[in-house]
């Protein structure tokens, strides 16, 4: 079976062009549009890998991402950060990696691959 | 009688002051020279012809002149008083020729004794004469003085004029005493008037007077304020202010020094705003991009498997990131380049029509109602078209999203009514969408306020306020969250300039 990508992001736009390469690139993938969304879709889908957005409505990434970390069934899933934002590496210090948009879709797929095997 | 004067003025005993005397008579002389040198005078005896030498070398302040011959003696007296017109000639005439005497005063002597000459009458006369030579020094160096304090007044009143600030010095009442001409120049006749009346044209002190706490506290004050030059001109100046104190250290007027910087203001503003605008901007932008390179993908996927289906799609997307984008950078070139109103004629309901034209398919597209409405006058309206129409769809696209955003009804409806009065032409744009939270209605207008998060520039609104302004016109919000919103752009039919100014107060803040 495929391995799962949760991608969380609120640009619908991006959101697409993510399921695009990573679904072409042979990976299953599923999606939450906030943070506040994003942990009951990690609990319900079991991703392998979550790509994370940082500045969205409602809830903040770092904020997912803390409470990720407190879920012990789910804190061991790597979670790449894609943002806007410059210098986002130092929010989520413990990110496998972190890419600024627009990013380089290889880089991005190479990553994604080293992490998931 | 007036011994008793110069007795009391004059030292008994002179040290070393050189006294040349002249006479034909060797023996008299000496004993002249032996009466003043116990006077403590340093006397150097000569003849007539010896004179002009003794003289030159010695250069006495004072001169004693024994007569012989009545003429010699007069003409070697005018030929001294020329080559040293400050030294003081004593004479010593014969006992009974007074009238000689009177002459010699009238040719410039400073006295005359008849002979044979009294020790104590020698010694008064010397007296007076030093004395008369300390005075003219002591007027001389106060003359060197006041042409020093003169040049010294110039120079003062030449910098005082010529400073490039606005100079006055004020008293208690903040009455100008004196102000430099750069002030006179740009605030008028301004001496015995009020400060505040002349800066400012107010009725009343400011509040804060950087000159009241001066006299108060005695320290330097600095504010910066907004004054109007008697052109009406407004500059924005930073003002320094000192005390100045009389003799006894009393403060009694309060000197301001405004410097100009209006154009460093306004340039601070201009960069500051572009600071923020760049910060925030740069995360929608960078969404933007990435969407584009999502679009860009699915286009090139498409071509590659000849998939028509993906190849649309793609190109859709790609025609929606790149409108956006266009949209950002149109915003910002507005935004960072100061635009003159470019007013034309137009038809106030082809206009409309084309304003609505641009708005309706994507209304449609997200199943929203789109209805459109002429009312009155319509005819025809001045107005700079570019600007006002993309005020217009900025604030039409609002309502569009208010509806797609808002899941609480089934039905939603946009409608653009225009209303045309003789005067004024009133665009309604009305939504059943989501409507606008209390706390959002009042900062919706600003600079950077966006409630849209990364998609939101939080210039669109702030533009269209802007333009609506600047074309008289104003704009009103009616709202009520969860029922819709209502906005009122009313123009003036006919073009008024505007003033400016308002805009760059807001921007200054």
């Amino acid at each position: 079976m495929a391995q799962k990508i949760l991608i969380v992001d609120d640009d619908p736009n991006i959101v697409t062009y993510l399921e695009d390469i990573f679904q072409d690139a042979g990976y299953a993938t599923c999606k939450a549009t906030d943070g506040a969304d994003a942990l009951a879709v990690v609990r319900e889908e079991k991703p392998a890998l979550i790509t994370l957005d940082l500045e969205m409505p409602k809830e903040w990434g770092p904020r997912f991402y803390r409470e990720l970390t407190q879920d012990e069934e789910h804190k061991s899933i790597p979670v790449i950060v894609i943002s806007g934002l410059a210098g986002n590496k130092y929010a989520i210090p413990k990110a496998v990696a972190s890419f600024t948009k627009p990013f380089d879709r290889d880089e991005l797929l190479k990553v994604v691959k080293d992490v998931l095997g | 009688m007036c011994k008793g004067f110069f007795v009391n003025t004059m030292q008994t005993f002179v040290a070393s002051e050189p006294i040349v005397i002249i006479t034909l008579d060797a023996g008299h002389g000496q004993v002249l020279a032996r009466i003043l040198s116990e006077y403590g005078y340093r006397p150097f005896t000569c003849d007539y012809e010896q004179t002009m030498d003794v003289v030159a070398e010695v250069r006495p302040r004072l001169i004693l002149l024994g007569l012989c011959g009545p003429d010699r003696a007069r003409i070697l007296l005018q030929h001294l008083l020329v080559l040293y017109p400050t030294t003081q000639i004593v004479t010593l005439v014969s006992e009974d020729d007074y009238g000689l005497g009177l002459e010699l005063l009238e040719d410039g002597a400073a006295d005359f004794l008849f002979k044979p000459v009294s020790e104590e009458a020698l010694r008064i006369a010397l007296g007076r004469a030093r004395t008369k030579v300390d005075l003219y020094n002591e007027v001389e160096t106060l003359r060197a003085k006041n042409r020093i304090l003169e040049e010294n007044q110039q120079l003062c009143r030449q910098l005082f004029d010529e400073v490039p600030c606005y100079i006055s010095v004020q008293n208690r009442e903040q009455r100008i005493v004196r102000a430099n001409r750069q002030f006179k120049l740009d605030f008028g006749a301004c001496l015995g008037e009020r400060c505040y009346e002349i800066y400012k044209h107010r009725t009343h002190p400011c509040p804060n007077c950087p000159v009241e706490q001066t006299f108060a506290d005695g320290l330097v004050h600095q504010t910066e304020e907004v004054v109007t030059t008697c052109d009406g001109e407004q500059k924005i100046v930073f003002t320094l202010t000192a005390p100045l104190r009389d003799e006894h250290g009393e403060i009694t007027e309060v000197m301001e020094l405004a410097t100009d910087i209006t154009q460093i203001r306004e340039l601070q503003g201009r960069l500051t705003t572009l600071g923020l605008f760049i910060g925030s901007i740069s995360h929608g932008v960078r969404g933007m991009l990435t969407a584009l390179d999502g679009g860009l993908y699915r286009l090139e996927k498409g071509i590659a498997q000849n998939d028509m289906e993906l190849v649309v799609n793609g190109a859709e997307r790609v025609k929606l990131m790149v409108s956006r984008i266009r949209n950002s950078v149109l915003e910002m070139l507005y935004y960072s380049k100061e635009r003159e109103l470019n007013i034309q004629l137009v038809d106030a309901r082809n206009f409309g029509e084309g304003v609505a034209n641009f708005v309706e398919p994507k209304a449609n597209n997200h199943g929203i109602s789109f209805e459109k409405e002429f009312h009155g006058v319509m005819d025809r309206m001045e107005m700079d078209p570019e600007v006002i129409s993309s005020g217009l769809v900025n604030i039409l696209e609002n309502a569009v999203d208010a509806c797609i955003e808002d899941e609480s009804k089934s039905n939603h409806t946009v409608s653009f009514i225009m209303e045309g009065s003789p005067d004024t032409i009133t665009f309604r744009i009305r939504d059943n969408g989501m409507g606008i939270e209390r706390s959002h209605q009042e900062k919706m207008f600003s600079l950077f306020f966006s409630s849209k998060g990364s998609k939101g520039t939080g210039l669109g609104l702030y533009i269209a306020n802007e333009v609506v302004k600047q074309h008289g016109g104003h704009i009103l919000v009616d709202s009520t969250p969860g029922l819709g919103t209502e906005f009122c752009i009313a123009l003036p039919r006919h073009h008024v300039p505007q003033p400016v100014s308002e805009e760059q107060e807001k921007v200054c803040v």
